[in-house]
């Protein structure tokens, strides 16, 4: 784990942390992130959204492309969209075809500021949603992508957090 | 706070987020909601209501026409220049708030949000509009 990865990642622990305690009632706990280095999500559904912008250090503004995907087992997935929306669901229904997005959605708005204060401006990114057991995420190229098992009352999921290492 | 017949428009592109302010609203004592996907489906929403729209809950973010465009464009026609516009959103820089109070926002609520911090803005929206 690198110091661009460590200084980078901060935001979005914060902002998860924040946006699990308010929208699900819950407290997450991270576990070591480890780095990844195939494009399998291994899990049901996964919601993602771009981290793209730009990052001014030395006077100097560069291309920025990251991703944070947010990766569920269907049953933590319905738990997940039960608990935002106070209803219980048992399967899939277009209400919450889009829970996962909306979460991956404002934990990239909350993160936002702080990545600001670092430099790293975002432009404005539409989330999306990809189902199917098996399926692939498509990661940025020439970049990292940690995974992070996330632990709460609803069970596991994993967050990746895929971002480049600017050199100036 | 707001009559309970109050006509309140959700507008938001996730029907997750719609959903999640409608259920709000309705456990406020709202009955009377009626949602669009974007700002344009808001303003034929507007435009073709049988009864007029009384408060506006709109995401900022949306394709086609976003929130901001929206509110603009509510404050710009006569018809409905008056009507409470509350912005809800993930966008919480800060030349965005000052963007959206130059057009005419009356409260701003930043994702992730509780139904409480919901109710904190309506009761403020709510005391605005009853003082003028």
């Amino acid at each position: 784990m690198n110091d661009m990865f460590l200084k980078f990642s901060a935001p979005f622990i914060k902002s998860t942390k924040n946006t699990f305690a308010t929208m699900m009632s819950t407290t997450i706990t991270m576990h070591s992130p480890q780095i990844k280095t195939d494009n399998q999500a291994g899990a049901d559904i996964t919601a993602l959204i771009g981290i793209n912008g730009t990052v001014t250090a030395n006077g100097q503004d560069k291309e920025f492309r990251g991703l944070l995907a947010l990766c569920f087992s269907k049953a933590i997935y319905l738990k997940l969209a039960s608990r935002m929306l106070g209803e219980d669901y048992t399967d899939m229904v277009p209400d919450i075809a889009d829970a996962g997005s909306e979460v991956a959605n404002i934990i990239l708005g909350g993160s936002k500021q702080d990545l600001l204060n670092m430099g790293i401006k975002l432009q404005l990114t539409s989330p999306s949603t990809i189902r199917g057991t098996d399926h692939e995420i498509s990661y940025p190229k020439g970049s990292t992508t940690m995974r992070t098992t996330v632990t709460c009352d609803l069970g596991d999921f994993y967050l990746d957090l895929c971002y480049q290492d600017v050199k100036f | 706070m707001f009559a309970p017949t109050t006509r309140v428009l959700i507008v938001d592109d996730m029907s997750t987020m719609r959903k999640i302010v409608g259920k709000t609203c309705k456990e406020l004592g709202f009955s009377d909601l009626t949602e669009a996907a974007d700002g344009t489906l808001a303003w034929e929403a507007l435009q073709n209501a049988p009864a007029p729209i009384g408060l506006i809950i709109s995401d900022w973010n949306m394709p086609n026409c976003t929130g901001i465009d929206l509110l603009k464009r509510v404050r710009a026609d006569s018809r409905f220049k008056g009507v409470p516009f509350i912005l809800v959103t993930a966008e919480a820089e800060q030349h965005q708030v000052i963007e959206a109070v130059k057009a005419g926002v009356d409260q701003y609520v930043v994702k992730p949000f509780t139904k409480d911090d919901l109710k904190t803005k309506l009761e403020s929206v709510y005391k605005k509009y009853a003082k003028s």
